[in-house]
C-alpha cells in the first residue's frame, strides 16, 4: 500500500488523520512544519501528501511550492482558510485537491482514495479495444459497456442519469440548461416547468461525487444550467 | 533720559512753541495781505526802499502823462480859439483842419466843443487801483422823425414837435393809396411807440391831401444840443433848411460825436491839469516844446529854453524824469523798467498820428524829495512807514513759518508717544467720534473768527495807494492765537487718531454704515435682492430725472456693478452646486473652492465643507470598524476550526468503538450534533459579517431566474421530502433574465430554501412562485411554520438574532440575515411577511429588457 505523509502543526489532528488512514491500509509518515515535512520527503518514498497551510517555520503553500520542484505525486492542502482566493492559491501552486477545515474524516479518507487510483492507475489503465470511452479526469464512461466509473470504481446509474450524464461527458464545457437537458434525452418539449432535471442532477452528483456540495466533475451554473469540466 | 524728544516737558514746550510761532505766521502774513497790494512790494527781493523806486511810482506817472496830454492839448485849442479859430465840421472830418470862417454852414466855436465834451466829466473805470480808463458821457438827445416828402426831400421832427403837429393838424395815417384809416396816437403808451407801430405808413392832412410820402424813426444817435453852431442853428434846423445837408442827419451826428469825443478829453484834461498841476501845487514838472508847431507849455517856466534841464529839477540830484522826443533813441528816463512805447503813445494823442515829423519834447519829472504836500508825498509817506515795518513782519514770518512747520512737524512725529514706553496713548478727546471732535474744533475756530472778528473788522477802504498802512490790532492776534491754539489740539488729535488707526474706526459714519450692514445681513435674503434690485432700478430713474451730462456714465457704472454682482452670485452658487453634486456622489474629500464666494455664500459653503468632512470621516470610520469586525469574526472562526476539526475527528474515532451502551450512544450523537452545529455556526457568522459588510465580491451576469429556482429546487428536493414537505412550483413558462451574481444570488435562495426545510411543519406544502411585475422580478417562498411565530420580521433578519429557544435547530440562524445582504447588495429587495403560522419571504430583482 501507500505511503502517506500528513502534516499539520497540531498534533491531535495528525494522529486523528494518521488513525483513519492506517484502518484504510496505508503507512503514515508524519511531520508537524514544513521543514520537517521537506526532511521526510527526502528520507522517505511518499506517495501523498496532505499538508496543512499555516504551521510555523514553512507554511504549507511554501512547502508545496517547493516539493513540486521535484516531486509530482499528489498533494492535499488542509486548511481552515476558506475563502475562494485561498482554495484558488492552493490549487494553483500545484496541490491536488484542498478541504477546509472542519472536513469529515470520511470525506478525507475518500479524497485521498480518488488521488491515489488516479495518479496510480490512470496510466496504466487497460482500454478495451474497439470500445468508446468518454472520461473527464478520473471519470469515465464506456459506452458500449453502458459503464461509468470514477476513479475506476464502477458506479451505478438509471438509464435517465446515464444519458444525461453522458449528454454532458460528451459535450464538455459546454452548459445545457435544464430546457436543453429535458428536450435532448425526452426527446418532447419542455412544456412542464418543474425540478424533474435538477432533481436527476443532483442524484446523480451524490453517486459520482465525493461531496456532492463541492462538485469536481458535475458543476451547476447557477441559473443557467449544468456542465462537465473538461479535467 | 534717553527719550527725552518724546518726554512731557518737551511735547509742552513744543506746543508753546508751535502756538507762538503760528501766530507770528498768522498775524505776519494778514499784514503783509493788508496792506501789500502788488507783488513787488510783497517779496523782499523786488521790495524798494524808496516811494520814487517803486513800480506804483512809475505807473502813477505814466497816467499824469496821460492826463497831462490831454491837457496840454486841451489848453492849445483853446489858444486857436482865441487865434479867431472855430471847427467847420465838414472840413474838420475831412481834412482835421480847423477854419477861419463857416462855410458848410455846419460849424462850431472850439471852446463851446470843449465844454459840451467834457461837460459830464469824464467817468473814471477802474480796472485795478491803478489802471483806468476815460469814458465820455455825452448826453443823448431826443428821438428824431424822418419825413419823406414828394419831391423825395425830408423833413425833420422831433418826436414831441410832430406830435403836436399831428394833433393841430389833425393828420392822419395810411399804408394804402385810398384805405386811409384814423388811429388815435392817444391809444398808444406813448407816441414813440405810435410811430414806430405805424412806420412806412403816408401821412394825410384834413383835405385828405398827402402831406408825406412816408415816415420813419431816425435809427442813429442824437445828441442834446447844449450848444448851437456858430449860426445859431440846431441841427435838425440846418437839415431841413439847408439843401446841403438834407437827408445827411445820419452824417452830421456822427461827425459831432467824433468831435465831441476827442474835445471832451482834452477839455476834461484841460480841467484836471489847472486844478492839480500848476506850480507850487505839485512836485511835478511838465515841459512841452513843439517847434514845429510852436508851441510851448510847462509848468515851470525856467525850462522853456532848455526842456532837457528838467533833469535838474528841486535840488538836481532826486528829479526822477521821463523825456519823450520823436525819435525812440532819445528817450530818456532814469525810472527803472519806464516804457519807451508808452510815453511815446501819449505824445501822439497830443499831436496826433504825424508826430513823428514834428520837432518836439515832451518832459515830465517828480521832484524825489517831496517838498510839496501833494499826492506823490501822500503816497511816498504811506510807503516809507510799510518799508519800515515790511522788514520786521517778513522776518516774524520765516521765523513763524519754520518754527511752526519743525515743532508741528515733531510734535506729529511724538504725538501720542510717551517716554516710558512705546504704547501709543489716546486722551479723551481723541476718544470722542471723529466727527463730533472735527465740529468741535472747526465750529470753536469759527466761533472765534465770527463772534469777535465782526466786531473788529479790519477796514477794507481801496485807496489807490501803491501799499496801505493798515496795522494788525491786537485783538486780532488774539483770535490768531486762539485759532492755532485750536488748530494744534485738532490736528494732533487727528494725527493720533491716524497712528491709533481710530480715524474710522472711531466714527459716527462708520458706526452708521456698519449699523446699515447688520441691518442688511438680518434682512431676509429676498428682501435683500429686491432691495439691491430697487436701489439699481432707482440709480438709472434719479440719473434720468436730473438728466446731466453725466446720466450715462452713472448709469454705466450701476450697470457694471449689478453685472458684476450677478455674474459672481452665479458663479458663487454654480461652485456651490457642484460641490453639493460631488460630495452627493459620495466624494466626500471634496471641497468648494471658496474664489468667488462672498458673504451668505461662502457661509455655505465652509458648512458644506464641514459637513462633507465630517461624513467623510464618519464613512471611514464606519468602513473601518465594519472591515476589523470581520477581520476579527475571520480570524477567530479560524482559531475555532482547528480545534473543531479535532473534535470530529475524534467523534468519529469514538463512534468506530462501538459502544453498546445506548447511552454512550446518545452522549455521542449530541456531541456530534452540537460539534456540526458550531461548525455550521463558524461558516455562517463569516459569511453573515462579509455580507452586511459589503465585503464580497460580485460578478455580474446574465441569469435566468426560472433556471436557478429549478436547479434550487432539485437541490433541495430530498431535504423536503425527508420532512414531508411538498413543493409547489408556479414559474413563468418564459425565460426572466437578471444581471446578478449567480453563485451569491444561489446563496440568497439557499438560505431561503434551507429555512423552509428546517421550520416548516412536516406534512405540510412550500409554495414558491416566481412572477414578473412592472419590470421587477418577485420570487415568494410561503411555509407553514412547526413552531409559533412570535418574533418580528425584522429580529429574523438581525444578526446573531435568534427567534426563540424553540428555533434553534441546526441552523446558526444567520441564513435570512445573510440573504437579505446578500440580495440587498445586489440592488434587490428582500421582504418577510408573517402572517399567523404563515411564514413569506419575498425578494425581488430589477429585470433586464
Amino acid at each position: 500500500m501507500a505511503n502517506i505523509l500528513v502534516c499539520d502543526d497540531d498534533k491531535e489532528i495528525v494522529e486523528a488523520i494518521g488513525i483513519y488512514l492506517e484502518q484504510e491500509g496505508y503507512t503514515i509518515y508524519k511531520a508537524y512544519d514544513g521543514m520537517e515535512a521537506l526532511k521526510v520527503l527526502r528520507e522517505e518514498t511518499i506517495n501523498l501528501l496532505i499538508i496543512d497551510v499555516m504551521m510555523p517555520k514553512l507554511d504549507g503553500i511554501r512547502a508545496t511550492l517547493k516539493i513540486r520542484e521535484e516531486n509530482n505525486m499528489p498533494i492535499i492542502i488542509l486548511s481552515a482558510k476558506s475563502e475562494d482566493a485561498d482554495k484558488i492559491l492552493g490549487l494553483n501552486v500545484g496541490a491536488d485537491d484542498y478541504v477546509t477545515k472542519p472536513f469529515s474524516p470520511l470525506e478525507l479518507v475518500a479524497r485521498v482514495k480518488s488521488q491515489l487510483r488516479r495518479f496510480t492507475k490512470l496510466g496504466s489503465e487497460m482500454k478495451t479495444e474497439g470500445s468508446v470511452i468518454y472520461s473527464s479526469g478520473g471519470l469515465s464512461i464506456n459506452d458500449d459497456l453502458k459503464e461509468v466509473s470514477v476513479d475506476g470504481e464502477l458506479i451505478r446509474l438509471t438509464p435517465i442519469e446515464y444519458n444525461i450524464l453522458l449528454l454532458l461527458v460528451k459535450n464538455q464545457g459546454r452548459v445545457f440548461s435544464t430546457d436543453q437537458i429535458y428536450e435532448s434525452i425526452w426527446n418532447e418539449d419542455a412544456i412542464g416547468v418543474d425540478n424533474t432535471v435538477a432533481v436527476h442532477i443532483r442524484h446523480i452528483r451524490e453517486k459520482i461525487e465525493i461531496n456532492p456540495k463541492d462538485p469536481r466533475y458535475l458543476k451547476v451554473v447557477w441559473g443557467l444550467g449544468y456542465k462537465v469540466e473538461k479535467l | 533720559m534717553k527719550k527725552w524728544y518724546k518726554a512731557g516737558v518737551t511735547k509742552a514746550s513744543l506746543v508753546i512753541l508751535a502756538i507762538i510761532c503760528g501766530t507770528m505766521f498768522i498775524t505776519s502774513f494778514v499784514w503783509f495781505g493788508l496792506n501789500a497790494q502788488d507783488t513787488d512790494s510783497l517779496l523782499p527781493t523786488t521790495r524798494v526802499a524808496k516811494f520814487e523806486e517803486s513800480s506804483r511810482f512809475k505807473e502813477l506817472l505814466s497816467s499824469d502823462s496821460g492826463t497831462i496830454a490831454q491837457g496840454i492839448k486841451g489848453r492849445v485849442l483853446r489858444e486857436k480859439e482865441e487865434a479867431g479859430e472855430l471847427l467847420d465840421l465838414k472840413k474838420y472830418s475831412e481834412t482835421g483842419e480847423f477854419s477861419k470862417k463857416d462855410e458848410s454852414g455846419f460849424s462850431y466855436r472850439i471852446a463851446d466843443l470843449l465844454a459840451w465834451g467834457s461837460m459830464n466829466g469824464y467817468t473814471m473805470t477802474h480796472y485795478n487801483e491803478l489802471m483806468y480808463e476815460m469814458q465820455s458821457t455825452i448826453p443823448e438827445g431826443p428821438s428824431v422823425i424822418v419825413c419823406q416828402k414828394a419831391d423825395d426831400s425830408y423833413q425833420y421832427f422831433t418826436v414831441a414837435d410832430f406830435h403836436n403837429i399831428v394833433k393841430e393838424e389833425d393828420y392822419t395815417f395810411s399804408f394804402g393809396q385810398d384805405n386811409t384809416y384814423n388811429e388815435d396816437p392817444e391809444g398808444y403808451y406813448s407816441f414813440d411807440d405810435f410811430v414806430y407801430a405805424n412806420e412806412g405808413a403816408s401821412v394825410y392832412g384834413k383835405d385828405n391831401a398827402q402831406i408825406y410820402k412816408k415816415i420813419w424813426m431816425f435809427t442813429g444817435v442824437t445828441y442834446a444840443e447844449e450848444y448851437k453852431t456858430i449860426s445859431g442853428k440846431s441841427i435838425l434846423e440846418i437839415a431841413n433848411t439847408e439843401p446841403e445837408w438834407n437827408g445827411k442827419l445820419q452824417e452830421m451826428y456822427e461827425m459831432l460825436g467824433s468831435a465831441l469825443d476827442s474835445f471832451g478829453q482834452a477839455g476834461s484834461g484841460l480841467t484836471y491839469m489847472e486844478e492839480n498841476f500848476r506850480q507850487g501845487d505839485t512836485n511835478l514838472t511838465y515841459v512841452y516844446a513843439n517847434k514845429t508847431d510852436g508851441i510851448m507849455q510847462t509848468n515851470d517856466e525856467s525850462l522853456k529854453n532848455n526842456p532837457d534841464k528838467i533833469k535838474e529839477i528841486g535840488n538836481g540830484r532826486s528829479a526822477k524824469y521821463v523825456i519823450v522826443k520823436p525819435r525812440l533813441k532819445d528817450f530818456d528816463t532814469n525810472i527803472e523798467k519806464a516804457s519807451a512805447t508808452e510815453w511815446m503813445s501819449y505824445a501822439k494823442e497830443l499831436m496826433g498820428d504825424d508826430y513823428k515829423d514834428k520837432d518836439f519834447t515832451l518832459a515830465l519829472a517828480v521832484d524825489g524829495d517831496y517838498p510839496v504836500k501833494d499826492n506823490y508825498y501822500e503816497q511816498s509817506e504811506v510807503y516809507k512807514s510799510f518799508y519800515r515795518q515790511a522788514g520786521d513782519y517778513t522776518i516774524f514770518f520765516i521765523l513763524g513759518l519754520v518754527g511752526t512747520l519743525v515743532s508741528v512737524l515733531w510734535l506729529t512725529v511724538v504725538s501720542g508717544r510717551r517716554s516710558r514706553d512705546e504704547e501709543l496713548h489716546l486722551n479723551m478727546f481723541d476718544r470722542l467720534k471723529t466727527e463730533l471732535a472735527a465740529v468741535l474744533v472747526i465750529g470753536a475756530e469759527a466761533f472765534v473768527v465770527a463772534a469777535i472778528g465782526s466786531q473788529y473788522g479790519f477796514s477794507t477802504t481801496s485807496s489807490g495807494y501803491a501799499v496801505a498802512n493798515h496795522s494788525v490790532s491786537l485783538v486780532w492776534v488774539i483770535i490768531f492765537f486762539a485759532s492755532m491754539c485750536l488748530f494744534l489740539a485738532g490736528y494732533l488729535s487727528l494725527v493720533r487718531r491716524i497712528k491709533g488707526r481710530t480715524l474710522w474706526k472711531n466714527s459716527i459714519l462708520k458706526y452708521l454704515v456698519n449699523l446699515v450692514q447688520i441691518a442688511f445681513r438680518h434682512v431676509n435674503i429676498l428682501w435683500r435682492t429686491v432691495l439691491l434690485f430697487v436701489i439699481f432700478v432707482l440709480i438709472h430713474w434719479v440719473t434720468l430725472g436730473a438728466g446731466t451730462s453725466s446720466m450715462p456714465v452713472v448709469m454705466l457704472v450701476a450697470e457694471i456693478a449689478g453685472l458684476v454682482y450677478l455674474v459672481r452670485t452665479t458663479l458663487g452658487r454654480a461652485a456651490i452646486h457642484k460641490g453639493i453634486k460631488r460630495i452627493a456622489d459620495g466624494d466626500l474629500n471634496y471641497k468648494i473652492p471658496y474664489q468667488f464666494l462672498k458673504g451668505e455664500q461662502l457661509e455655505i459653503a465652509e458648512k458644506i465643507n464641514n459637513i462633507g468632512e465630517g461624513l467623510d470621516k464618519a464613512v471611514e470610520e464606519s468602513l473601518r470598524s465594519e472591515r476589523m469586525k470581520t477581520d476579527l469574526i475571520t480570524n477567530v472562526s479560524h482559531d475555532i476550526k482547528t480545534p473543531l476539526t479535532s473534535i470530529i475527528n475524534y467523534i468519529g474515532l469514538l463512534k468506530q468503538e462501538n459502544f453498546t451502551d445506548p447511552k454512550l450512544v446518545k452522549y455521542l450523537d449530541i456531541l456530534e450534533e452540537k460539534a456540526m452545529r458550531l461548525k455550521t455556526l463558524t461558516e455562517d457568522v463569516v459569511e453573515a459579517s462579509k455580507a452586511s459588510s459589503g465585503n464580497v465580491n460580485l460578478e455580474y451576469m446574465n441569469i435566468n431566474l426560472v433556471e436557478l429556482i429549478q436547479q434550487t429546487s432539485g437541490e433541495f428536493a430530498e431535504r423536503l421530502e425527508s420532512r414531508k414537505l411538498t413543493e409547489i412550483l408556479s414559474l413563468p413558462e418564459t425565460e426572466v433574465v437578471v444581471r446578478l451574481d449567480s453563485r451569491q444570488t444561489w446563496r440568497v435562495l439557499e438560505n431561503i430554501y434551507n429555512n423552509a426545510v428546517k421550520y416548516s411543519q412536516p406534512g405540510t406544502r412550500v409554495y414558491s412562485h416566481l412572477e414578473v411585475k412592472d419590470q421587477r422580478a418577485y420570487f415568494s417562498l410561503k411555509n407553514i411554520s412547526e413552531e409559533e411565530l412570535n418574533i418580528t420580521p425584522d429580529e429574523l433578519t438581525e444578526r446573531f438574532i435568534r427567534g426563540d429557544a424553540s428555533r434553534s435547530k441546526e441552523g446558526s440562524g444567520l441564513g435570512l440575515s445573510i440573504a437579505k445582504s446578500l440580495t440587498e447588495l445586489q440592488g434587490g429587495t428582500f421582504t418577510i411577511n408573517l402572517d399567523g403560522d404563515l411564514f413569506k419571504v419575498t425578494i425581488s430583482f430589477p429585470i433586464i429588457k
